[in-house]
């Protein structure tokens, strides 16, 4: 990208415009550059899914580690700032880190202990699942387990022909929408839902003069936490929409 | 990590010992919030540095980054065994489901790993970030409390973007 200082509503805006500091006006004065601008498209395509991702941390939370003095140069402020899970009922009984370890005897030793106690599990996991793996690592399964996502197809009454596919991930939920029979021009937008009435705007795109769209998305949000999923055009009116039913009947 | 070899001192004890000091008291405060077991977020940080020695992979990008989702790891390891595990009733309170530790566990981890990439990005685009994303200011509100013009406010978001990319990158976070 070239002439990233250039005048309002060119390829300067394209950052205030994900990040959401642009009034109406130059939104829709940004929308049509972007229409046709390749490089501008391109910068969005690889930066659009960092919105969703800073959504990670609540605004009080972000306020509270970085608002203060350089953050930086006070390596524990995540661990300071934020209350620990388990209480703090610990004070007074921390070891200084830089003093660790012991010796590198005692940590070996601990992690062949570990390193049996491990395998003696996995071996009671298999019996138990009558000789079968009971655990493939890195993709934990188990009886209890949630599927892994969800999909759903649908034609709305804007006659959109959409389909949702939700898959689970480490971070939060991957948002894929195949569609047609969209919009020809401007841009199109999928937003979120999620349990407490918030909306969430996860990923834009330009409309193709096919009609048709695919657009994956990454959502901070656990599945059992979305409610909806829905196309809007640019103007903000939804064109399709998916809800999901009540977390657990997946 | 390089295992370069100083002459005296083990190099493994030096590698472990710089861990410890340069990951060591963030490491444990991701694992005391995500275990919600103070007691035993030693074990699992300790454990952690050992896995990451041991291994001794060719880390390119973030040793913070690579420390923490092993960190997951052995968490989500020591939660399996544990709930496999016949249990003296009473002594230990219930433990949550598998699932709904992993989900706990990796929603911290996604944040952890977010709190670090802000925290690596420079002051000027972090205050942008804050600004505009997190307390909702416009161009125009944000120049005005930042007290920079705003075209600066909009190059700096731009770049902010573009620099909190190459960060989670460097970390291993995909995007
Ligand atoms: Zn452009």
């Amino acid at each position: 990208m070239t002439g990233i200082d250039a005048a309002d509503g060119g390829h300067g805006d394209l950052g205030a415009y994900l990040l959401g500091g642009l009034s109406a006006g130059e939104r829709s004065r940004f929308e049509e550059h972007l229409f046709g601008c390749a490089s501008c498209r391109s910068e969005l395509a690889r930066l659009r899914d960092l919105p969703a991702r800073l959504g990670a941390l609540s605004a009080e939370e972000a306020n509270q580690l970085l608002g203060g003095d350089d953050p930086a140069e006070t390596g524990s402020a995540a661990s300071a700032a934020l209350p620990l899970a388990g209480g703090t009922a610990d004070g007074g009984r921390r070891r200084p880190v830089g003093a660790w370890p012991e010796s590198l005897i005692e940590l070996r030793r601990r992690a062949r202990r570990r390193a049996f106690a491990l395998a003696a599990a996995v071996a009671v996991l298999a019996g138990a699942a009558g000789g079968a793996v009971g655990y493939v690592a890195g993709a934990p399964r188990g009886p209890a387990e949630p599927a892994p996502g969800a999909s759903y197809a649908l034609t709305s009454r804007h006659g959109v022909q959409a389909r949702v596919d939700l898959d689970r991930k480490a971070w939060g939920t991957e948002v894929s929408l195949t569609a047609a029979e969209l919009p020809t021009t401007g841009v199109l937008e999928l937003w979120i839902l999620d349990g407490s009435g918030q909306s969430n705007r996860v990923g834009s795109w330009m409309a193709t003069t096919t009609g048709k769209s695919a657009i994956t998305c990454p959502v901070p949000l656990q599945l059992p936490a979305i409610e909806r999923v829905q196309v809007r055009s640019g103007g903000r009116s939804v064109l399709a929409e998916v809800r999901l039913p009540p977390s657990g009947a997946s | 990590m390089r295992r370069a070899r100083r002459n005296g001192q083990s190099m493994d004890e030096v590698v472990v010992a710089e861990m410890y000091r340069e990951h060591g008291e963030a490491l444990l405060g991701f694992v005391r919030r995500a275990s919600g077991d103070p007691d035993g977020a030693e074990d699992v940080v300790q454990e952690t540095v050992l896995k990451v020695w041991q291994a001794a992979p060719e880390i390119s990008g973030s040793l913070r980054g690579y420390l923490f989702r092993t960190a997951r790891n052995v968490m989500i390891d020591n939660y399996r065994r544990a709930s496999s595990r016949p249990r003296r009733s009473g002594s230990v309170p219930a433990l949550e489901s598998m699932p709904d530790a992993v989900e706990r566990i990796d929603a911290l981890l996604t944040r952890v790993l977010m709190e670090e990439a802000l925290r690596r990005i420079s002051r000027e685009h972090r205050d942008v970030v804050l600004a505009l994303h997190y307390n909702q200011l416009t161009v125009a509100q944000a120049a005005a409390a930042l007290g920079i013009p705003a075209g600066t406010v909009k190059s700096r978001a731009f770049y902010a973007l573009r620099e909190l990319r190459s960060v989670l990158e460097d970390m291993g976070v995909e995007g």
